[in-house]
């Protein structure tokens, strides 16, 4: 199934069966709670493609496919972010580059293992009261299974509309990352969202990209 | 890449991230000649004639390099670590080049910080209709900064100074009266003339924040007679007070009136105001109380604002659709200019965040990007107008809200806050209390109030300092306007879009 049409699935499962509730932020959303998205022979699913469509809004600017990489894979965080990814993958807590000092030799010495966990959540940083900018994908899982790098990640708040497509893609591109370095090939990609959330006021958005179709 | 600065990448590679200061650049770079220089300078032998000509070939040399360093300086390849001795500077390399790479990094990296395509505000540029502050350097600098005074003026002197090729409008610094305090008069005047040369060079803008509380009158006096004496236009002082002092302190405040400093009222607007090019810039009242109990202590300042554009509304003749796009394409090509600068702060802002160590990124918390209107002042339908910005704003404000959500959820965790303000500055004749009732005056206070306040008068008064002071009282009382100035009149109503 391609990713576009996962996408829609859950979109319209959250919309139709999710709980209403308004955040702290005082806006109208529906929730569901632990949702699973499993894609499947992720390098025909065009992974991309919600990207791109969310993309070509004409009222609201997206980050660029540049750009959203990029949190993910540059190793220097940015002064100017509470976080990025790729801060948080390469140089942990000024400490520990978990994709060259650990998952990558790991899954080339031992691919029955279950301990191939990357970190994103730091709780010295981000288990802060007031803090508010923390990292949505909390750690990803890797599991190497009939010679496939299968990757979960795990997400606390997933914007399903406007954030899941970005966080996709970031998602298949450290798993691409981490199968070429490993010499495996791509096995699923999975997302659990603890929060999978829809605003109202993204209503007339979803319907502008997938019409009536919605 | 020429030698020279290939050159330059060279010696800064065989260095490895030591700070270099221009001789030592210039000895490196033109060996022989510098060699060749100073031998005949050294030489006994030698008459004046040579020695002169020995002096004038290692200025030559210092003058030649300094191009290409501050052409360096300019594409953020180094930076300037610190002033010593008499002002010579010393230079580092930008942290994120790798100088190992030589040639190829540099490359790289220049060809890395492209021009990018702004093309929702392209055709608004072509017709004059929208223009982007600074714009060769839109994004790659900051446009207002807010710093906390140092005990020593020279360090705050050092510290500004490391800040120039950061900010391209105006640099404030907080609490100077602590500055006037801690440092002798001499020294003051010192410096007062340093910033007045460098802001021309630079051609940038600085602000001096005075709060009355705790300084005495006749040091406060001392001090603006010796900034009238030693400043260009470029220095503003802010006298940062509100009513009662007005009251309580009249025979102080006439004499302050007098000379040419701002006023702000800061019962209308907590945060202090900074005086640039293309207008004045405030932060929330909420967050800079956030910023004074939580993070003051942790940082040299905050961010004020980070890039403007200014959109002409005489150029779209009351065509308020047009008008509108031509500010949300704004807003659209702003969210993407700030995504850029935040996205490269490690490379554009090495000096500031090195100063701001590891809470660097709460620099950047509060910080909002401008829209300024100008050539509105005089427009006939004010009434519609009103209503115009006052939709545009909760236009704004809604955009900015769903873009930073956008953002967040991509795990690009950037504040976007873009807000509308007024070029430049606004110019009454307020010769007494009744001119406070005008329209012209309602009309201004009105789109003060529309702009949160980010919108500079200046009034023609009285020249008797009894009876200007009267009018500033009113103003400071009863009025809703946030930050002004008194001066002669010489100069005819009018609305400015430059400030100087």
């Amino acid at each position: 199934m391609k990713t576009i049409d996962v996408w829609k699935e859950a979109l319209q499962e959250v919309w139709r069966e999710g709980y209403s509730y308004v955040d702290d932020n005082n806006r109208n959303a529906k929730e569901k709670q632990n949702l699973i998205i499993r894609i499947e022979n992720v390098d025909e699913a065009e992974v991309d493609e919600p990207l791109n469509k969310i993309s070509k809004s004409q009222k609201w600017l997206y980050p660029s496919k540049e750009e959203i990489t990029n949190v993910m894979f540059k190793e220097y965080q940015s002064p100017a972010y509470d976080y990025t990814y790729g801060g948080r993958l390469f140089n942990f807590s000024n400490e520990l580059d978990q994709i060259n000092n650990y998952i990558i030799p790991l899954l080339k010495k031992n691919k029955e293992t279950r301990r191939a966990l990357l970190c994103f959540y730091n709780p010295l940083k981000d288990s802060k009261i007031n803090n508010r900018n923390v990292p949505a994908i909390l750690y990803t899982t890797i599991r190497i299974l009939d010679g496939k790098l299968h990757l979960t990640g795990l997400i606390r708040s997933t914007d399903l509309f406007f954030g899941w497509p970005a966080n996709i893609y970031q998602l298949y591109y450290l798993q691409k990352y981490l199968a070429e370095r490993t010499n495996y090939k791509i096995g699923n990609l999975t997302t659990i969202s603890n929060n999978a959330h829809i605003f109202d006021s993204s209503l007339d958005d979803m319907k502008d990209l997938f019409g009536e179709d919605l | 890449m020429n030698n020279i600065t290939k050159k330059i990448m060279f010696i800064f590679s065989e260095k490895e991230a030591k700070s270099l200061s221009t001789t030592e650049l210039v000895k490196s770079v033109f060996k022989e000649e510098y060699e060749y220089a100073d031998k005949i300078i050294q030489d006994k032998y030698s008459d004046q004639e040579t020695v002169k000509k020995g002096k004038r070939k290692k200025a030559q040399l210092h003058r030649k390099l300094l191009y290409y360093i501050n052409k360096l300086v300019e594409e953020n390849i180094l930076f300037v670590s610190k002033i010593k001795g008499r002002g010579e500077k010393h230079y580092v390399i930008n942290p994120g080049i790798n100088y190992e790479g030589g040639t190829k990094r540099y490359n790289q990296s220049v060809a890395g910080i492209t021009d990018y395509q702004f093309n929702m505000v392209e055709s608004f540029e072509h017709s004059g209709q929208i223009n982007k502050f600074d714009s060769s350097n839109w994004y790659r600098r900051l446009n207002s900064i807010l710093v906390e005074p140092t005990k020593d003026v020279s360090d705050i002197y050092e510290r500004i100074t490391n800040l120039y090729m950061i900010f391209n409008d105006v640099i404030g610094i907080n609490d100077f009266q602590k500055v006037i305090l801690k440092n002798d008069y001499g020294e003051i005047e010192d410096f007062l003339k340093k910033i007045s040369t460098d802001a021309e060079e630079y051609k940038r803008h600085l602000t001096l924040i005075i709060s009355l509380k705790e300084i005495s009158r006749e040091k406060i006096i001392d001090f603006i007679n010796c900034f009238e004496d030693n400043t260009n236009d470029r220095i503003s002082v802010v006298i940062y007070t509100d009513k009662e002092e007005f009251l309580n302190k009249k025979s102080l405040i006439k004499s302050l009136i007098s000379k040419k400093v701002y006023i702000q009222n800061k019962k209308l607007c907590k945060s202090p105001i900074l005086i640039g090019k293309s207008g004045v810039y405030t932060i929330k009242e909420q967050e800079y109380k956030e910023y004074l109990n939580k993070l003051k202590d942790n940082l040299i300042g905050i961010l004020y604002g980070s890039t403007t554009v200014t959109v002409d509304y005489s150029k779209f003749r009351n065509k308020y659709s047009e008008f509108r796009k031509a500010v949300m394409n704004s807003a659209k090509s702003l969210i993407i200019a700030t995504s850029i600068q935040r996205g490269k702060s490690d490379l554009f802002f090495f000096n500031l965040n090195k100063l701001n160590g590891k809470y660097q990124n709460e620099f950047y918390r509060y910080s909002s990007n401008k829209i300024r209107i100008k050539n509105y002042f005089d427009n006939n339908n004010k009434e519609d107008f009103s209503e115009l910005i006052t939709s545009i704003n909760e236009e704004l404000a809604e955009f900015s809200k769903t873009e930073e959500t956008i953002f967040k959820s991509c795990g690009i965790p950037t504040r976007h806050d873009i807000k509308l303000a007024l070029n430049g500055r606004v110019r009454l004749n307020i010769m007494n209390r009744e001119d406070l009732k005008s329209k012209k005056f309602k009309w201004f206070e009105k789109l003060s109030e529309l702009t949160n306040h980010n919108a500079l008068l200046i009034m023609n008064t009285p020249i008797s300092n009894e009876d200007k002071y009267y009018v500033l009282k009113e103003v400071i009382e009863n009025k809703k306007v946030a930050i002004f100035k008194a001066e002669e009149a010489r100069v005819k109503e009018h609305t400015l879009d430059k400030y100087l």
